[in-house]
């Protein structure tokens, strides 16, 4: 077989948008096919999608376990009990809900932090002697 | 030096406070409450902070929250707006020690015009014109008769702790005088906690006239003319206008004269607004001061072509004022109609909702300071102001055209508005005319 025949069958198959070709001449049948390069994406997509739906479920069971802990005004937030004593919790310390974690100065009016759930400190999200907004995460609580 | 500036307000005016400062060339802070997430003065400011949840008390209204804010991010001046603390001289004070300029007048200031009784006695020591009254509380009927006898009936029975009308009653003669006065301090009692009142001559029909003026720290300060402010419903203002249809030139000179001179008194920073009363005689009376902007100061930007905030910030900075009295003319006439989310056709009660379509009017001489758009949902806790339309034109004649022809283009869906009410006293007779004072609204029926 001429292998010019099918160089030539290829470049065609490449062009155009056919996915499947047959010839035949005589005895000779040629049967090239493409393969299905946009469907080879959409499987990688679907795979994709699997693995966010996967990652979301994950997520969502973390998130059914895990609580952030916000700030409920505006100021300066310290760690410890007052702005020069040491962090009340650290990354693992188990909490009890309405144990003080924090503090917030707004302008001298001293805002407890206060945990909403028991657990443990997961995350700490906010560095000591840094100002906050109202609503801004402080730390990630893994619940009991 | 101003450098940073954070506005202590929202709507409409956050954003016009953050406009001038970005045309001044400052850097802007916005604050917001979690209920005015999505407002658009956070987005127009170069900084913007949640300071709370949604009600005033914890937010706007929130001294400690609102410095702390400032401090966080490094701005040395807060600009009050109007309203919410704007007249707190509490406010301005803790700024002060606090080392943020406040743009806008002393404590000392605000608390001497804010008090009633000292801001009457502080400007008949200034020689300004006051509603003739007794001086203090009134001790029994006799000494009530006397004066009444005095300043001429009809008079007015006030309670000295009261406000919103409530304690108050006329009476045109002795035997009505004698039947209410009980009853007044009857009523002070039971609304303040205090029978105390006192009378003043009753001024039937008034116009309400008020002067702007701006004054810097080195003692010089200046008119801008009058705004009349007639139109209210229950003493909020619905439609403003200057020049005033009843104000001549003699007398916009002696009560901008008047104007100076109580500032002057006072040794007054920043802008300001002195507001008369003035009876069908035309005889023009001090009613009061309020130390800051406000909402209707755009119709003087439009007739002087003088930018209000950007003065006032520059004042605020130390600036020398840089106009002289006679550097300020006035040109053409400006009106400005207030739309508000409420319904005209059910006693203007409120209507919040989301603003399903929006447009605002357009063209030569026709201004709109709002912070509303497409999709926007006004939040129920604050006023209920969504925009202001504002037109100039040579004369009250065009203007009335004008507002016309741009309260038929504005379309606000999704809420009722305050457009239909605007539409038809843009058509009554008496409007039109000039023949108003502030009792038009108690006469006028929505069609």
């Amino acid at each position: 077989m001429n292998i010019n025949i099918l160089e030539y069958l290829n470049d065609v198959l490449k062009k155009t948008r056919i996915s499947e070709l047959t010839v035949q001449r005589g005895s000779t049948k040629i049967f090239m096919k493409r393969e299905p390069v946009i469907e080879t994406d959409r499987d990688v997509k679907k795979v994709k999608l699997k693995e966010e739906i996967k990652a979301e479920i994950k997520d969502d069971q973390k998130a059914e376990t895990r609580h952030i802990l916000k700030s409920l005004t505006v100021g300066i937030f310290y760690r410890g009990k007052t702005k020069i004593s040491p962090p009340l919790v650290k990354i693992n310390s188990p909490i009890k809900k309405g144990d003080q974690v924090g503090m917030i100065d707004c302008m001298g009016v001293i805002e407890k932090v206060i945990s909403d759930e028991s657990g443990k400190i997961v995350e700490i999200l906010t560095d000591n002697h840094k100002p906050v907004e109202y609503g801004q995460p402080l730390f990630v609580i893994e619940k009991e | 030096m101003i450098k940073k500036v954070l506005v202590a307000n929202r709507g409409e005016i956050a954003l016009r406070v953050i406009r001038a400062c970005k045309e001044i060339g400052l850097k802007t802070v916005s604050i917001h409450s979690k209920a005015d997430n999505y407002s658009l003065h956070r987005k127009f400011a170069d900084e913007d902070i949640c300071i709370g949840p949604s009600s005033a008390a914890e937010t706007y209204l929130n001294i400690p929250r609102i410095i702390a804010a400032a401090h966080i991010t490094g701005a040395n001046a807060i600009h009050p707006g109007y309203g919410f603390l704007a007249e707190n001289g509490t406010f301005a004070d803790v700024c002060t020690k606090n080392r943020i300029k406040f743009i806008g007048p002393t404590r000392k200031m605000i608390e001497m015009m804010g008090d009633k009784s000292t801001a009457r006695q502080t400007m008949i020591k200034a020689g300004v014109s006051v509603v003739p009254g007794s001086e203090g509380i009134l001790q029994d009927i006799n000494e009530a008769k006397k004066l009444a006898h005095q300043i001429k009936y009809p008079i007015i029975l006030k309670a000295t702790a009261g406000g919103g009308g409530k304690g108050m009653r006329i009476a045109r003669n002795d035997k009505e005088l004698a039947e209410y006065f009980s009853i007044a301090q009857a009523e002070a009692q039971a609304n303040f906690g205090n029978p105390g009142i006192y009378l003043e001559r009753y001024i039937e029909n008034p116009h309400h006239i008020e002067f702007q003026i701006l004054a810097d720290k080195w003692g010089h300060v200046v008119h801008l003319g009058e705004r009349d402010c007639s139109i209210q419903r229950r003493h909020q203002k619905l439609i403003e206008e200057t020049p005033s249809p009843i104000i001549t030139p003699k007398m916009r000179q002696q009560m901008g004269d008047a104007a100076v001179k109580a500032a002057k008194f006072i040794n007054y920073e920043g802008a300001g607004t002195i507001e008369f009363l003035v009876d069908k005689n035309k005889n023009f009376y001090f009613m009061e001061m309020n130390t800051r902007i406000q909402v209707e100061h755009p119709i003087t930007e439009e007739t002087t072509r003088i930018n209000l905030i950007k003065e006032q910030i520059l004042v605020a900075a130390g600036e020398r004022l840089k106009y002289k009295q006679s550097n300020i003319k006035f040109i053409g006439h400006s009106f400005e109609c207030r739309i508000n989310a409420e319904d005209p056709y059910h006693d203007f009660s409120p209507s919040p909702g989301k603003i399903e379509s929006l447009h605002f009017p357009g063209g030569l001489g026709v201004r709109v300071d709002s912070h509303i758009y497409s999709g926007y949902e006004i939040p129920p806790f604050y006023d209920s102001l969504l925009a202001k339309l504002i037109i100039w034109t040579e004369n009250r004649d065009e203007s009335i055209r004008r507002m016309r022809r741009c309260l038929d283009e504005i379309v606000i869906e999704g809420i009722n508005t305050t457009i239909p009410f605007h539409k038809q006293v843009f058509q009554n007779r008496r409007f039109i005319l000039g023949d108003f004072d502030t009792h038009f609204l108690d006469t006028f029926k929505m069609k």
